[in-house]
């Protein structure tokens, strides 16, 4: 049975910022670096790992960047516990005919501090990531 | 059992800001909100219609999510790019991205362009750090001239159109 969880309590809101020196190869994973904001007490920040504390998260995340034309391709899924989880994102690119969402995103909750961490599933072309176009909000809900 | 967490109405305030000002803009304009719908507490913000101008609250905590319908002066091959931008500092805000639109076919659009975005600009904005911020068109890959207008008063291709979700988190 699902059900509804109505809270009261303040929502802590990180945000975290996807970087990767070079060409991102499949199977590995961004870097993720804390931005001004990190009110869920987020660890972890400068590394491909970040920690988080035990809560209900809302996690989206979202990679831009350049490519190199219709050829290139970029896929990257939330790994939460070292198990992909959410829906897998990527550029939008004609040759992998991938259109609208491009982030990655999910809803869980967590009994015990728990890492988290952003993996390519797959690459083609020439892709960088930037953080003009990148970005990641966690949302704790309790 | 699974339990959803859902936004938290007694203390968050949600708002869909639709229905912009129609008219052309360059790179640099600020896309201005005419219509609101509200849900959850009162918000805390202010609104200036005039400049499309938004101030926060120091208290509060902002997640600004934004998803634009242009149409272009001319038929090109361009794409729009739009962020939240602090309305003191003129920079793009800290902790947020950019949207890239898509234009006019496919192969120009996947082939042409090299940058590539969600279609929908993110921020996240401390009301304690940052005053007021506005939604703003900052760039293009088209260059001559071509503005770009955020409410097509004629729209053949689409049911839906520019707007942008306001969460306000209380404390």
């Amino acid at each position: 049975m699902t059900f509804l969880q109505v809270l009261d309590k303040p929502v802590q809101v990180s945000y975290f910022e996807p970087s990767f020196s070079g060409n991102p190869t499949a199977g590995s994973y961004v870097t993720l670096t804390a931005g001004t904001i990190n009110q869920a007490s987020v660890t972890g920040s400068g590394t491909t790992t970040i920690s988080l504390p035990a809560g209900q998260y809302f996690v989206r995340c979202n990679i831009g960047g350049t490519k190199t034309g219709g050829s290139s391709d970029l896929a990257y899924q939330l790994e939460l516990g070292g198990v992909l989880v959410g829906n897998e994102g990527g550029f939008d690119t004609s040759s992998a005919h991938r259109v609208s969402t491009e982030y990655t995103e999910y809803v869980f909750e967590i009994a015990v501090s728990t890492n988290l961490r952003v993996k390519i599933n797959s690459s083609a072309g020439t892709n960088s990531i930037t953080a003009t176009y990148s970005g990641m909000i966690i949302r704790r809900l309790n | 059992m699974t339990a959803i967490p859902i936004a938290v109405a007694s203390r968050c305030s949600t708002t869909k800001c639709t229905n912009p000002t129609a008219g052309f803009i360059s790179v640099g304009g600020v896309i201005k909100f005419q219509s609101f719908t509200y849900r959850g507490k009162p918000h805390l913000w202010t609104y200036n219609s005039g400049t499309g101008v938004f101030s926060l609250n120091s208290s509060c905590t902002y997640v600004f999510e934004a998803e634009c319908l242009f149409r272009t002066s001319s038929v090109v091959i361009a794409n729009a790019q739009y962020a939240i931008v602090n309305n003191a500092s003129n920079a793009e805000v800290a902790d947020g991205y950019r949207a890239v639109s898509k234009y006019y076919g496919e192969a120009d659009y996947y082939g042409t362009y090299s940058a590539t975005g969600d279609e929908m600009a993110m921020a996240v904005v401390d009301g304690g750090s940052v005053g007021a911020v506005r939604l703003e068109l900052v760039a293009s890959d088209q260059t001559g001239g071509v503005t770009f207008d955020p409410n097509p008063s004629v729209s053949t291709y689409y049911k839906t159109g520019t707007r942008m979700i306001i969460t306000e988190y209380q404390p």
